[in-house]
């Protein structure tokens, strides 16, 4: 341990001096940022986007008017009414119900594809950042040979040879996807640990996993939750593209790609069983890219260099 | 940038497509079960032992892994990429068959995407938070959220089948064109509008440009010749990995608008179980790819002074 860090507790040496970095390093700055973020009201009418499309895939089952799967081929591609307020499908199925039912699909399938991604590209990314040597050039080859490949054709190819089914989508999304997170990661890895107060921390005698998990992550957790917060519109817009190829969900899942795809067949009779499951996708994804936004104004770190250098 | 720098970047080339290569291989393995009895179902014979021993032999699947990869590569290299299971013709014929109609696609989407970012790029950045920059903040969300397959039946639906102005799907003439390239184009358009919207603001901030201003420099001037340049630059990077998602776009547009090109071949594969064609598309554009990303690469080299100083 360094002489000098006898006298002070790592955890106030560590902390920044001169200019506070872009992390969210103090509650003061999550709650700048929440409070810019609670102004902008295209970041507001995302949150509500995606929190009333999440109630309603949770509470689809009591939401509902209708079992999505049952069939009623007296009824089929009706209008709107009572019984249908959607209008139902090629098989007499009630659209709506079929709708709510979808986002139980469709949300946390990109969900879970996201948190797995983040899983695999984080630790990669900040092992292969913070320790170099043989490791990061194992882990960077691997990274560089996955985006020699274009990305959505490799998904593609990958959800082709395993068969289809939901699962295997999101498993092509995994491996092509996680490589971006790994990528960025090491990046911001390898600039944030030459900054004063995380040298601070290591001469202080902090272990490794201290260093990374409570002065370097922390640094890197805005810039993440705002690329992980887009990418939850791109990953439903690819798992969504996938079932409409026929790919990913299966019938009779209420599927909103998948729907979309059947409800194409009989587009001369009606487009209602298009419309419902494309806007309900596009809905979704448009709630996560301006969430996303909002939340990178919020804490746009050039804006704030920018500010502090005119004050 | 000579010849000797570009031979040097080809050169470059040799490991990633060998890996690239060894990946595309190896998706085969992704498939459940045994190729050898899918060769023998696939010729309708039934697969007893005697059988499944015979054609894993011919077909040399009980040579070592590494061997297996070395005699594929060298066919490969060698515009051998096996017969299609299911119509038994050369795979790499029936990839360069379908080939233009794709690239025919994403070109014109390239161009399509281009059209719009850039006027709407600029025009957001220089007169911000102008009804404008309102406007090209829409477009480029809205861009960004449609899915293709949404976006391809709603074209249709409105340009072909209500206003009957342009065919509803099939291969023709720059007509039959328009749709799928706006389809494919859109979603790039709104990602590069971003872009360059960041990017003329970022060099508006510079320097030189206060110094432009402040020598009297009308704001056409400013924004036309001492801008746009710096500003394009970097967004022309990005035309490499967008070409990418263009190719996998393609899958799905090609599909709505019976579009004869390499993804709807892949796609039908898939279905079919026909792997050697699905690993050939992986490779051809797989290969494109890299070859668009090289030719980018050189191309900003030789535009931008300063990344060709960096690269001698």
């Amino acid at each position: 341990m360094h002489p000098k860090c006898l006298m002070v507790t790592e955890r106030e040496i560590s902390r920044p001096v001169g200019g506070e970095p872009p992390g969210w390093h103090s509650t003061g700055q999550l709650k700048r940022a929440s409070v810019s973020l609670a102004r902008d009201k295209a970041a507001c009418a995302g949150l509500v986007i995606v929190l009333i499309s999440v109630i309603a895939a949770v509470f689809a089952p009591y939401l509902a008017t209708n079992d999505p799967l049952a069939v009623d081929l007296d009824n089929k591609l009706s209008p709107p009414s009572k019984r249908y307020p959607l209008g139902t499908d090629h098989l007499g199925r009630c659209v709506l119900s079929r709708l709510l039912y979808g986002g139980r699909v469709t949300i946390p399938v990109a969900a879970a594809t996201l948190a797995v991604i983040l899983l695999i590209g984080l630790p990669l990314g900040a092992l292969s950042g913070y320790y170099g040597g043989w490791l990061d050039s194992v882990i960077m080859r691997v990274v560089d040979a996955m985006l020699a490949f274009p990305a959505l054709v490799l998904a593609l190819v990958i959800a082709g040879m395993l068969g289809p089914g939901l699962v295997n989508v999101a498993l092509a999304m995994v491996a092509v996807w996680w490589v971006e997170y790994a990528r960025l990661v090491r990046g911001m890895v390898l600039s944030v640990k030459e900054r004063g107060f995380v040298q601070a921390a290591v001469s202080c005698g902090a272990s490794d996993a201290r260093v990374i998990c409570r002065h370097i992550l922390p640094e890197v957790f805005p810039t993440v939750a705002v690329m992980a917060t887009l990418d939850m519109g791109k990953l439903l817009l690819a798992i969504s593209g996938l079932s409409f190829l026929g790919l990913g969900a299966q019938p009779p899942t209420p599927e909103w790609g998948a729907m979309l795809n059947e409800g194409r067949m009989y587009l001369q009779s009606t487009w209602r069983t298009v419309l419902a499951p494309g806007a309900a996708i596009m809905l979704v994804a448009l709630g996560f890219n301006l969430l996303g936004d909002g939340i990178r104004d919020a804490m746009d770190p050039r804006e704030k260099t920018r500010f502090t250098s005119m004050g | 940038m000579t010849i000797y720098h570009v031979l040097k970047r080809l050169f470059h080339l040799v490991p990633v497509l060998l890996v690239v290569s060894a990946v595309t291989f190896g998706l085969i393995y992704l498939a459940p079960g045994d190729p050898a009895v899918m060769a023998l179902r696939a010729a309708g014979m039934e697969p007893d032992a005697e059988a499944v021993e015979q054609i894993r032999h011919d077909l040399g699947l009980d040579d070592p892994v590494l061997v297996q990869y070395f005699r594929w590569l060298w066919r490969t290299l060698h515009g051998d990429l096996g017969r299609s299971i299911r119509t038994g013709k050369e795979v790499s014929g029936e990839l360069l068959g379908r080939f233009p109609a794709t690239m025919a696609l994403a070109l014109a989407a390239l161009a399509i995407a281009m059209l719009l970012s850039f006027p709407l790029g600029v025009l957001a950045a220089v007169r911000k938070g102008s009804v404008m920059d309102h406007a090209s903040r829409v477009m480029s969300l809205a861009g960004a959220s449609i899915p293709g397959f949404f976006l391809g039946i709603l074209l249709i639906q409105i340009f072909a089948v209500k206003l009957k102005v342009l065919p509803v799907m099939g291969y023709g003439g720059w007509r039959h064109l328009v749709l799928p390239a706006i389809t494919l184009g859109l979603g790039m358009a709104a990602v590069y509008t971003r872009m360059l919207r960041a990017g003329v603001l970022e060099i508006l901030g510079e320097d030189f440009i206060r110094v432009a201003r402040a020598k009297g420099l009308s704001e056409a001037r400013v924004v036309g010749k001492h801008t746009i340049r710096n500003a394009i630059l970097p967004t022309m990077t990005l035309v490499g990995t967008g070409f990418g998602y263009l190719l996998g776009g393609a899958v799905i547009v090609e599909t709505i608008f019976v579009w004869p090109g390499v993804g709807k071949l892949a796609v039908d594969a898939i279905f079919n179980r026909d792997y050697p064609v699905v690993q050939g598309y992986a490779l051809l554009m797989t290969l494109v790819f890299v070859l668009v990303n090289m030719a980018v690469d050189i191309a900003y080299t030789v535009v931008d002074p300063r990344v060709r100083v960096a690269a001698e």
